[in-house]
Parts: C-alpha cells; structure tokens; sequence
C-alpha cells in the first residue's frame, strides 16, 4: 500500500462541490421553445433541444453520483480511522516500566 | 399560362415565407452554447478539486480512482461541449443562408406580380392577362422556392449531428 493522504473536510468541500456543479448544470433554463419556423430545421432544432436536456439530467446526475460517492469515501475513511483507533486502544496493558514490580 | 405550383409536401406556405424569422435557430443555437459553457465549467471546477479537495491533499487508491473517473468523465463531457458547439455554428450558418433563399424567394415573388402573375399561398401562380408575365418566370419563381425547401431539408441534417 502506499502513502495515503486524506482530510475529511477536504472530502467534505469537494463532495459539495460536485453538488453544487451539478445544481448549475441542470439550472439550464431550458431550450426556447420552437414554435415556428420552416419545417425540417425547426425539427433538426427540437431535436437537438431534446437530446441537450437529455444530457443536461445525464450529467447533473452523473455530478451528483460522483459527489454521493466522494461522501460515501469520507465516511468510509472515518469509520476506518476510528475502527483502527478502537483496535489500538483495545489492546489490553501497557508496557508496565514505571512504578511497577 | 396554366397554373402550376411546386410539388412537395414539405414546402412553406407563402404566408410562411414572409412571416419567418430564423430566430429558432439563433436563439437555440446561443442556448447550446451556454449550455456547453456550463458543462465545460462544471467539470473543469471538478477536475481541478478533485486532486487537491478543499485545498488539502489527497492521495492513495480511493484518491487515484477518483481522479480517474473525473478524468473520464470530463473527456466525455467536452466531447458533447465540442458536438454542441458545431451544431451552434451549424445554426447560425443555417439562419443566415435560409434567409438569403427565403429573401430570393420573396423577390421572386414581387418580380412575378409585377409582370402580372397571381401568386397564391401555395405559389400556384396564374396569369390575369394584364402583364408580360412569362412561363419562364412563374418557372424562375417555383425555382426558388423548390431550392428554398431543399436548403432546408439540408441545413436540418447539420444541428442534429
């Protein structure tokens, strides 16, 4: 295994920054709407709008996914780091070199 | 000179001619490029945090698999940034050049009345007699708007790719 570096609250602004993309992202205000035009642009138009707010929900939820599971990794680090804490702490005695015998 | 109109179900009424704007695809076209903005922007904020989250080293596997997949992710997303930038462009090219065949389009038009040719919605034309309209005009007229249709079945292949 190698170094690990790690600091909760770093993990912590980071999953919030994927949040907080992922807000912007899907605040798309929407295409306008296409109520006019010739016949075979306004469609290629619409289609394009359709498959933008497509990719709009595929990439704010994509965003969210990735700052879910950054969340779930801090939380993943903590529990380690206190399980090991425990684990440390749970072995039972100490050296015993001052003041006894 | 016997009616005639050009034959196609996918040809604009003249009251559509006259009455169309290429603002659907202007305004759809500056949509999708701050659509393209905002997804360049969010990963490009991402990509950048991810390697050092809130100002703070990260490393070790959970760190490299992240980065991966941010990695992964933005290349993706600035493939679709790229794709949606074109078909802006392709657009705005679209609005400009329907515009110069609806303008011909309309002229044509004008040209046909005052020779004394009739031009209903559906460009039937119809000699009243009373002008020096030809068979070659009513010909030149139908000739714009059967290139006016074609452009934009053409130009309706380039936002969708």
């Amino acid at each position: 295994m190698g170094n690990v570096w790690v600091s909760a609250a770093g993990l912590r602004a980071l999953a919030g920054v994927f949040g907080e993309q992922a807000v912007q992202v899907s605040t798309n205000g929407g295409a306008p709407p296409v109520t006019s035009g010739f016949a075979s642009s306004a469609a290629a138009v619409r289609s394009v709008n359709r498959d933008v707010d497509d990719a709009v929900e595929t990439i704010a939820d994509r965003l969210a996914a990735t700052g879910a599971l950054v969340g779930t990794a801090r939380a993943g680090y903590e529990s380690t780091d206190a399980a090991n804490a425990a684990a440390i702490g749970a072995v039972a005695g100490g050296l015993g070199l001052v003041g006894e015998g | 000179m016997p009616s005639a109109s050009p034959a196609s179900t996918a040809f604009p009424s003249l009251a559509q001619v006259r009455s169309w704007t290429g603002d659907y695809l202007t305004d759809s076209a500056a949509h999708w490029i701050t659509t393209a903005h905002r997804w360049q922007d969010a990963y490009h904020r991402v990509h950048a945090e991810v390697a050092h989250p809130g100002g703070r080293p990260w490393t070790g596997r959970g760190a490299e698999a992240a980065l991966q997949r941010v990695a992964a992710d933005k290349l993706a997303v600035l493939g679709a940034v790229d794709d949606l930038t074109a078909a802006a462009a392709a657009a705005r090219e679209a609005a400009f050049q329907l515009a110069s065949a609806r303008q011909a389009v309309l002229d044509a038009v004008r040209a046909a009345q005052a020779a004394g040719l009739t031009v209903d919605d559906d460009f039937t034309v119809s000699n009243t007699g009373r002008g020096t309209a030809t068979a070659a005009q009513a010909d030149a007229l139908h000739g714009k708007v059967l290139a006016l249709a074609a452009l934009d079945r053409q130009v309706a292949t380039r936002p969708a790719q």
